[in-house]
């Protein structure tokens, strides 16, 4: 990368921190971002919120208003949800069927406030197709195993049955490294569908990163018995509690109406 | 109230401490009350708002580094960041309402801020921004102004508005992280 080039995105990059400060990024701003970290080999913070949220309360200190109380009753719902939730391992205490959006707020998981994915990229990035593999390249499974054995913080959290009839009774896991980025589906079980009319589509949830689940992908299953799957996150995930799977329109979308048809919590 | 008590309420939080919950609660309702009521059209939305704000605080408590800013500053860009996520997606800018008549800062939330390094920096820091900068800091982020408001109140390009945004913010970014060069000013 040129010098000049290089100059470019840091400006880019900052201008982008700083309008997330100020009023936050949408799903192609938020993406952008991404994009240039990776180029510029930087590691995301929140530097800049923080000097956001300290200069807010700066001025709010200069200000000659008051702080006014919270309602009494709120404060002790507050207080009560509070100790409910602080009391349980957050990821223990994801049910096997998420709340979507109305319902986020009310039942802990702001995560799926709304399935926005950071995802934008129906238009932007290449939709995968798991059945038509690089021939060249390793099998999933293969690099599945060399992710098990390589990757020492790779873990694996199992997709969860359900009483729904046609997926409830998918079986497998999701194997994931925060450390490679790097991730595979296992799945028994996931009706073949007809990419002509609808297609699988990957999320995952790290309330660290976005409060919009992260499209992992879209992708085919084109016959019975078990496959394996890359999951091509479009975001760095560190730190996720949930993987669900959606059916969406051939090519996925940026936001989901869901419902949820497969979910993997972690740490279950 | 003393710095390391403050901390130690959301650490104890993040620990799984329930009986850091009240505590927390009551040093920081206030505060964040005033600041959800900012961004919300009537109560029922803020009290929808609030409660987002304090069921992710509890789930990013062990997000929060004490060597990167002040418990108080962690918590207001979490309540902001989701705020600010809420008025997207409902598609409306920042509309400031009056809180009421003008008073005296509580004496919770002046004890608060007395102790707070971060804020104490972003004070000092903000006094050296040349006052063009300060002015589109301040609209920008306390009240919630867009850059184009900006740009038609202060009477300046709006391009030179997002540039004064964008280092001012660099400029209190790095003397938060304390390596500011505060003395090098650069011209719009």
């Amino acid at each position: 990368m040129s010098d000049q080039r290089r100059l470019q995105q840091e400006e880019q990059l900052l201008e982008l921190l700083a309008d997330q400060a100020q009023y936050g990024l949408d799903d192609a701003q938020t993406l952008e971002l991404s994009r240039l970290l990776d180029e510029l080999d930087q590691t995301p913070d929140d530097d800049m919120e923080l000097a956001a949220a300290a200069v807010y309360l700066a001025m709010d200190a200069e200000s000659d208003t008051s702080h006014e109380p919270m309602p009494a009753a709120l404060a002790d719902r507050l207080i009560a949800q509070g100790e409910s939730s602080v009391g349980s391992q957050a990821p223990a205490d994801i049910p096997a069927s998420l709340p979507f959006p109305d319902q986020a707020s009310r039942f802990g998981h702001p995560a799926w406030g709304w399935l926005a994915a950071a995802a934008m990229l129906a238009l932007t990035v290449a939709t995968w197709i798991a059945t038509t593999p690089d021939k060249s390249a390793p099998e999933p499974a293969a690099l599945r195993t060399a992710l098990i054995h390589d990757a020492p913080d790779t873990f694996q959290t199992p997709w969860t049955a359900s009483d729904d009839p046609v997926y409830g009774k998918v079986t497998g896991d999701v194997t994931w490294s925060d450390d490679r980025q790097e991730g595979y589906m296992r799945l028994a079980g996931l009706p073949v569908n007809d990419p002509s009319v609808e297609q699988y589509q990957l999320w995952i949830v790290d309330p660290d990163v976005d409060a919009n689940p992260v499209d992992g992908g879209v992708f085919d299953v084109t016959s019975d018995g078990e496959v394996i799957v890359p999951i091509q996150a479009k975001l760095r995930v560190d730190k996720p509690i949930v993987f669900a799977i959606t059916v969406e329109r051939p090519g996925g979308v940026v936001v989901s109406k869901g419902p949820l048809r497969v979910v993997a919590p972690v740490g279950t | 109230m003393a710095i390391s008590e403050t901390l130690t309420t959301l650490q104890r939080v993040a620990a799984g401490d329930q009986s850091a919950v009240r505590v927390f609660v009551e040093r920081y309702s206030a505060a964040l009350w005033s600041l959800t009521r900012k961004y919300c059209a009537d109560t029922a939305e803020a009290e929808d708002a609030v409660q987002d704000i304090f069921i992710e605080l509890w789930e990013k408590a062990d997000r929060f580094d004490p060597g990167k800013a002040s418990e108080y500053t962690f918590v207001t860009m979490i309540a902001r960041r989701r705020l600010i996520d809420r008025l997207r997606r409902k598609g409306r800018s920042l509309q400031t309402v009056s809180l009421g008549e003008s008073t005296e800062p509580t004496q919770t939330q002046a004890d608060t801020l007395e102790h707070d390094d971060t804020v104490r920096l972003a004070q000092q820091a903000l006094q050296k921004l040349p006052e063009s900068q300060q002015q589109v800091i301040r609209h920008s982020i306390y009240d919630g102004l867009t850059h184009s408001q900006i740009s038609e109140k202060l009477g300046l390009p709006l391009g030179t508005v997002k540039t004064h945004a964008r280092r001012g913010l660099m400029k209190l970014r790095d003397a938060i992280r304390g390596d500011a060069t505060m003395g090098s000013e650069v011209s719009a």
